[in-house]
Parts: C-alpha cells; sequence; structure tokens
C-alpha cells in the first residue's frame, strides 16, 4: 500500500512538474508575435548602441579604449539571432523591417551572415590585439555589411 | 599619452576617411573632367541614371523610379548618340538642367530635379558636361516611363513650371560665411535633398513652407525623414560630427545605418565628397530654422 501510495505521490508530482514547466516554456515557445518584435528591436538598439560607442572609441578617441573588447564581443554575439529574430509571423506592429525579410528569405539570411561574418572578424581583429589600422578597416566592413543588409530589407 | 591618443585617432579617421572613399572622385582635380565627375557625385546623377543591379553600366539609364504619378525610368545619358546625349550640344544640355527644357522644346517632367540644378553655377555645368562627355558610349535603349493617364500629356507642364518653379543661379548670403554658403549651394543646388525631404503639393510641387521638414511619400515610396533641427521630429540632437559622419558613413548617432535611397545617396554620393564639403553641408542644415514636422 505504502509502495502504491508513494507512487500516486510521484505520479502526481511528476505531473504537477510537468504542467509547470509546459507552462514556464510555453511562453518562451510562442510568445505573441509584438513581443518578439519587441524583443529583436531591443537586440537591434543594442546593436546600434555599440556600435555607436564603439565609433566614439574608434573615431572619436573617448577615454573608454578598454571596452572596445566588449562592445565588439556584443556585436559578434548578437548577430548571431538576426535570422532567428524575424520568423514568419512577425511581420506586424510598428516596425520597419520590409516584407521582403520573408519573401526573399534566402536573401536575407545570405545579408545577415554577411554581417555575423563581419562582426566576428571585427571581434577577433579587437580581442587579438590587431592594428589600428586592421580594427578600423573591420569596423568600416561591419559597417558596410549591416548598410548592405538595411538597402533592401529595412524601411 | 593624450598626444598618442590624437595621434591614433587622427591616423583612424583618416584611414577610415580613405577606407569609405574611392580616390577616383575625392578630391575635385584640376582638370574639367575630374571636377565634373565631382559634380556628377554631389549631384547625386548615379541614383537615377544607373540601376541598383551589379552589373548595370554606370549612368546608361533604365532606373525605375516609383513615384505618386508613376514610374519614372530615368535616360541614358552617356554619350551614344542615338540613346544617349551624343547629338546634344553644350546648350542644350545647360538647358535641360536649369530650365527643364528638352532640345526638342518638350518639357521635363519634375522628376529630374532642374528645379533644384537651376541653381547651379555655370562652372559646374560645363565641368559636368566634359564629364560626361569623356564616359564610353553605352548603346542601350531608353524605356518608356509608366504613368498615371492625367500625366501623361506633357503640356501642361508649362503651368506646373508657372506654379512651382524659380529658375535662376544660386545668390550667396553675403551675411553668411563661406562654409555656409557652400553648404547651401551643394544642399539646396547640386545635391538637391530637398526634392526628397520636403513634401509635395497637389501639383507635385515642394511644399516651401515644409522645406527640408520630411515627405511621408518619398521616392520608391519611402518615407524621407525631417532634417531640419528640430529636436523632436528632426535632427535637432545631432551634431555637426554626427551630421558629417553620416553623410561619409551612413552611421546616425545612435549607430544605426542608413539604407534604401539614403543608403544609395551615401554610397554613391556624400561618401565621394570631400570632408570639407561635407562639413559644410552639416553645417548649413543644422542652421536652418527648426520645422516641427513628424513624418511617419
Amino acid at each position: 500500500m505504502k509502495n502504491k501510495s508513494s507512487m500516486k505521490i510521484h505520479f502526481r508530482n511528476g505531473c504537477l512538474a510537468l504542467v509547470l514547466g509546459s507552462a514556464l516554456a510555453f511562453p518562451a515557445a510562442s510568445a505573441d508575435p509584438e513581443a518578439i518584435v519587441d524583443y529583436r528591436q531591443g537586440v537591434m538598439s543594442s546593436l546600434g548602441g555599440n556600435t555607436a560607442a564603439s565609433a566614439a572609441i574608434l573615431m572619436d578617441g573617448v577615454d573608454f579604449r578598454e571596452n572596445l573588447e566588449k562592445h565588439a564581443r556584443i556585436l559578434a554575439e548578437f548577430t548571431r539571432d538576426i535570422p532567428a529574430l524575424f520568423p514568419e509571423g512577425t511581420d506586424v506592429g510598428d516596425h520597419d523591417a520590409r516584407e521582403a525579410v520573408w519573401t526573399d528569405r534566402e536573401t536575407f539570411e545570405n545579408r545577415a551572415a554577411d554581417t555575423q561574418e563581419a562582426a566576428e572578424a571585427f571581434y577577433a581583429v579587437v580581442r587579438d590585439g590587431g592594428s589600428e589600422q586592421e580594427i578600423v578597416a573591420a569596423f568600416r566592413d561591419m559597417g558596410q555589411s549591416c548598410r548592405a543588409c538595411h538597402d533592401d530589407f529595412r524601411r | 599619452m593624450a598626444g598618442r591618443r590624437s595621434k591614433l585617432t587622427a591616423v583612424a579617421v583618416a584611414l577610415l576617411a580613405a577606407a569609405a572613399t574611392p580616390a577616383a572622385a575625392e578630391t575635385p582635380g584640376d582638370d574639367p573632367v575630374s571636377r565634373g565627375e565631382y559634380v556628377m557625385r554631389a549631384g547625386g546623377c548615379v541614383s537615377c541614371h544607373t540601376p541598383r543591379d551589379d552589373d548595370a553600366e554606370l549612368l546608361a539609364g533604365g532606373r525605375a523610379l516609383e513615384t505618386p504619378f508613376g514610374t519614372f525610368y530615368g535616360p541614358n545619358i552617356t554619350p551614344d548618340p542615338e540613346h544617349g546625349l551624343g547629338d546634344w550640344t553644350l546648350d542644350d544640355f545647360i538647358a535641360a538642367m536649369t530650365e527643364g527644357r528638352a532640345p526638342d522644346g518638350r518639357h521635363y517632367y519634375p522628376v529630374f530635379p532642374y528645379t533644384s540644378y537651376t541653381q547651379m553655377k555655370r562652372q559646374d555645368l560645363e565641368d559636368l558636361w566634359a564629364y560626361l562627355q569623356s564616359l564610353e558610349p553605352v548603346s542601350k535603349p531608353n524605356r518608356s516611363h509608366e504613368l498615371y493617364w492625367f500625366v501623361r500629356w506633357r503640356t501642361p507642364l508649362m503651368g506646373w513650371k508657372w506654379l512651382n518653379f524659380e529658375p535662376g543661379p544660386f545668390e550667396p548670403d553675403p551675411e553668411r560665411s563661406d562654409t555656409w554658403n557652400r553648404g547651401a549651394y551643394l544642399v539646396n543646388a547640386l545635391s538637391h535633398c530637398a526634392e526628397c525631404h520636403t513634401p509635395r503639393n497637389l501639383t507635385g510641387g515642394l511644399d516651401r513652407s515644409l522645406w527640408l521638414a520630411g515627405a511621408a511619400d518619398g521616392p520608391e515610396g519611402e518615407t524621407a525623414p525631417n532634417i531640419t533641427p528640430d529636436r523632436e521630429t528632426g535632427i535637432g540632437r545631432w551634431s555637426e560630427r554626427h551630421l558629417t559622419r553620416y553623410l561619409e558613413f551612413g552611421m546616425t548617432p545612435g549607430g544605426d545605418f542608413a539604407g534604401g535611397l539614403m543608403g544609395e545617396f551615401v554610397d554613391e554620393s556624400s561618401s565621394h565628397l570631400t570632408n570639407d564639403d561635407r562639413q559644410a553641408i552639416a553645417h548649413y542644415i543644422l542652421s536652418l530654422d527648426p520645422i516641427e514636422h513628424r513624418v511617419e
């Protein structure tokens, strides 16, 4: 009897855990599309902020040079997510993405991959102590890849 | 240490400028052809006369420009005698640029911004002509515009001009600095910024009360933002340094990058200018009266 009762308790707790686990996992898996838009706009703002900060360090010589590697690392990490930030069904609400993001997915993903590669290269050259010339060139390449993507995929 | 940092920054800026701008048109140069190439870049000719395809031939026409009046196709302006400007004279060219009139007397649609080019200096027009004549002729036929019925007939353009066109050269303001006047000339004549950034009235003329205050229905269906120094609806929070850099690199103060037509303008036009000219543009634009006009 004891075993049967214990099994019942385990079974009930197991079900409860499963339900709670599902409830916790559910919002992330099928979030409101507008919430996904909010998230991607946050990430894009972060990319912009870290780019602006890098430019201030590299081009205006502000006294935060030691932070450049952090900015470059964040750019490299968040650009990896770009295609995933634009899943089907998120052409909703107030956003600047063009329809082509979803109708010309292959080109969009290629451009996003170019940006990611350029951001990784920028991070690598900063992390590995590249010359000023190499760092600035890599930063410029990353900016051009951002612009190339915005040309066709952002209003 | 501070000195070394300044040197590094100076090197970085110089490198960035060198990397972002093709050497060919970076400085106006001494001969009419290279000066004309600089004028061509400042005038933004590529954006209307060259399609965006990678293999498109420079200035050979065929670029579609969607407007509320239909789709216009930029013509071939290489020296091809059949399809381009090969049979034109300098006077024909100057009449087209400053009066909006074709050699056969037809009036041009104002999508060709003669409304701004009318202010160009004679020397710049002659240099631009010399440059265009130096190009390899491209035998590429022009494509007919696809317009709504109510604008297909060109004769009413005479009335349009009477209403909306003020011919005449740029008049410098003697009370202002050389930098300000150079910026005014670049913004209002050569780079014709108002043609996209000023809303149009019902007849398609520029609404002068909202000069550079942004247009919701710009070319190719794009929104052209308010570029007056209004702090809330324009670029009043930008410094001259921000705007100069934006024209060189396409990057906003917030680290965003221009795309679409403005990105193309940066690529094909403003990044090719000298830094002094970019600074002059920034200096002039940020000296304007702010206009509160939100463009959505």
